[in-house]
This record gives structure tokens, sequence and C-alpha cells, in this order.
């Protein structure tokens, strides 16, 4: 098996192996770097205020480094330091990052994935491995609330 | 609750709060949804000795901001050299326990400021070391010694 040098690392991924995998930059997005190679980032959903029980999180997760950088033109440490939770929502509307919306009563957790695919808004329920089509519009942080809301109350 | 905490609540939760990663790294969930982090180091100073890292019982969410924890993939490849980083920030300790037959004696010790450590035990009374160990026979000895302070030579 050929070993990888140090030197053979891009700088994103020397950087996070050098802080033990992890970064928070000053706008509060998350970079994580696996033991395994896989890269993970995420931020809270920009500029909203919500309510106790509810996390709304934008995600790209278990991709390489290589692979972010083709998404996001991002291949400097200089760069993922300016990384805004907004360009994650970029990547989200164009289909290559997930929305996680979690909401919590104190007694059940509940959490549904939203992917955009083909103009179309796919629902996963990870937990009960069932995922479908929206069929309302899910536009605004509100419509996302909302949804999962009253999906709590049926569920 | 984030999506990362979510997810590793439920993964210890589905072991039943225990489980061992590939690396030897041990995570516990107790009933009141605390976690600690066990991590045996091999081989121990004396046979009759444990010897290891452990992250002490904290809650769940203490848990997960301190590891700085991405997803369950991350407790699976987690290595011990990110409880050793902890251990260096003196939120992880090392322990040393003497076993003979029927009796455990405990210290914990971990690195605090000014070059000094800070050693407590299993009722959770501390007190503070004017040094620092370095090598597993140094955490021994003065595990040993304190243990016939205390109890006498019994064994």
């Amino acid at each position: 098996m050929k070993r990888t040098n140090e030197s053979d690392k891009d700088p994103i991924t020397r950087f996070l192996t050098n802080n033990l995998g992890f970064y928070t930059n000053p706008f509060g997005v998350q970079s994580f770097l696996l033991e395994d190679g896989a890269f993970n980032i995420t931020a809270h959903y920009p500029g909203i205020l919500l309510d106790t029980g509810y996390t709304m999180e934008v995600c790209i997760e278990d991709i390489t480094v290589a692979h972010f950088s083709q998404l996001t033109g991002i291949t400097t440490v200089e760069q993922l330091h300016f990384v805004s939770p907004h360009l994650l929502l970029e990547l989200y509307i164009k289909g290559a990052a997930i929305l996680s919306v979690l909401y919590d009563n104190g007694d059940c957790c509940w959490e549904l994935v939203f992917h955009r695919k083909d103009g179309k808004v796919h629902v996963k329920d990870e937990d009960d491995e069932l995922s479908w089509v929206a069929r309302k519009k899910l536009e605004k942080p509100a419509d996302f609330i909302n949804y999962i809301t009253n999906y709590a109350k049926k569920h | 609750m984030t999506r990362a905490g979510k997810h590793i609540y439920t993964f210890l939760d589905d072991h039943l709060g225990i489980y061992d990663n590939p690396q030897g790294i041990e995570y516990i969930m107790n009933m009141d949804d605390s976690v600690f982090v066990v991590c045996n180091l091999n081989p121990p100073p004396e046979p009759y000795v444990d010897y290891g890292l452990i992250y002490p019982s904290q809650p769940f969410q203490t848990f997960v901001d301190d590891f700085q924890f991405s997803g369950t993939r991350a407790l699976q490849t987690m290595t011990p050299d990110k409880l050793w980083a902890l251990y260096q920030k003196g939120k992880v300790e090392i322990f040393c326990t003497i076993v003979v037959k029927v009796v455990f004696y405990a210290l914990y010790f971990r690195l605090a400021k000014n070059n000094t450590m800070i050693v407590r035990d299993d009722y959770d009374q501390e007190h503070e070391l004017g040094m620092v160990f370095t090598s597993p026979n140094q955490f021994l000895e003065y595990t040993e010694s304190r243990f016939y302070v205390e109890t006498g030579p019994q064994c």
C-alpha cells in the first residue's frame, strides 16, 4: 500500500489533521475530518432565531476534502476560515447539501432531512427509514418549522 | 440538540448504553444520559493494575461538545490521540486502579495549571499534586502509597 506523506496531503487535510480533525471558523461553520478520511461541514441555518426545541442545520456529510474542493472551489485553509453558512445554504439550493431540521419537545425528538433534487424537495425520516417528496412548497425557514411541527403531531 | 447529538444519542441507546470501538475506546451512557469514556493503556505498569485514560461522566451535551463529534462515525473512528489531546486540556484523566481480588483502589489524575496535577479519588475528593507525572510507574507508585496510607498494607 502506498503511504501518504504529510507533504502529499492537501492544505485543508493537513490543517484539520493538525487540529485533531475539527475546526470552527469565525462564522460558526464547523469542519470535521474523521480518522477514515471522511469530511463533514455543518452550520446552523443563518439569520434566524428559533423557538426552544428547534434546530436547523445545513450540512455536507461523508465526502472527501477533494470532493468538497470540487464543489466549492475552496482549496486553502485561508478560504476555509471564510466559509459562511450562506455558502452552505447555496449548496443546499443547488442540491449538494442537506438541511436537517430537528424538533425536540422534551419527551421526543424528531428529525427530518431535506434534500433538493430535480427541482423537488425530498424528505427523509432517517429514524423510521421513510422518504418521500414534499408536496408543499418548502423555501423559507418557517416552512420547514411548520412542516416538522405538523409531522411531529402525526408521528 | 443538534443532528450530531441526536444521532450519537440514538447510537449509544441502540447499543444499550455501551459501545466499544475498534480502537479499544469504550463509551458508556448512564441511566441519567451522562457519558463517560474509557481507554486502557497497554501494557499496564504491573499486571495487577488497570491503567488508562478516562473522560469522567459528563452530561450528554457536554460530552458531545467536548469531543466535537460530527456524528456516529466519529465515535467509531476515534483513536486514543483525541483522548490524549483532551488530557492535555485537563478534561481527560489518567486512571490508575489497583486490583487485588476484591480490592479496587483507584485514583484519577488530570493536568492543571502551573505544572501541577489534580488527583481525585472515587469519592470525588481532590487534592493538588505539586508536579506532573509522566511515566506509568509514577502513577502507580503514587497510587500505591495513597492506598497504603488510607487502608494499611493489606495485600
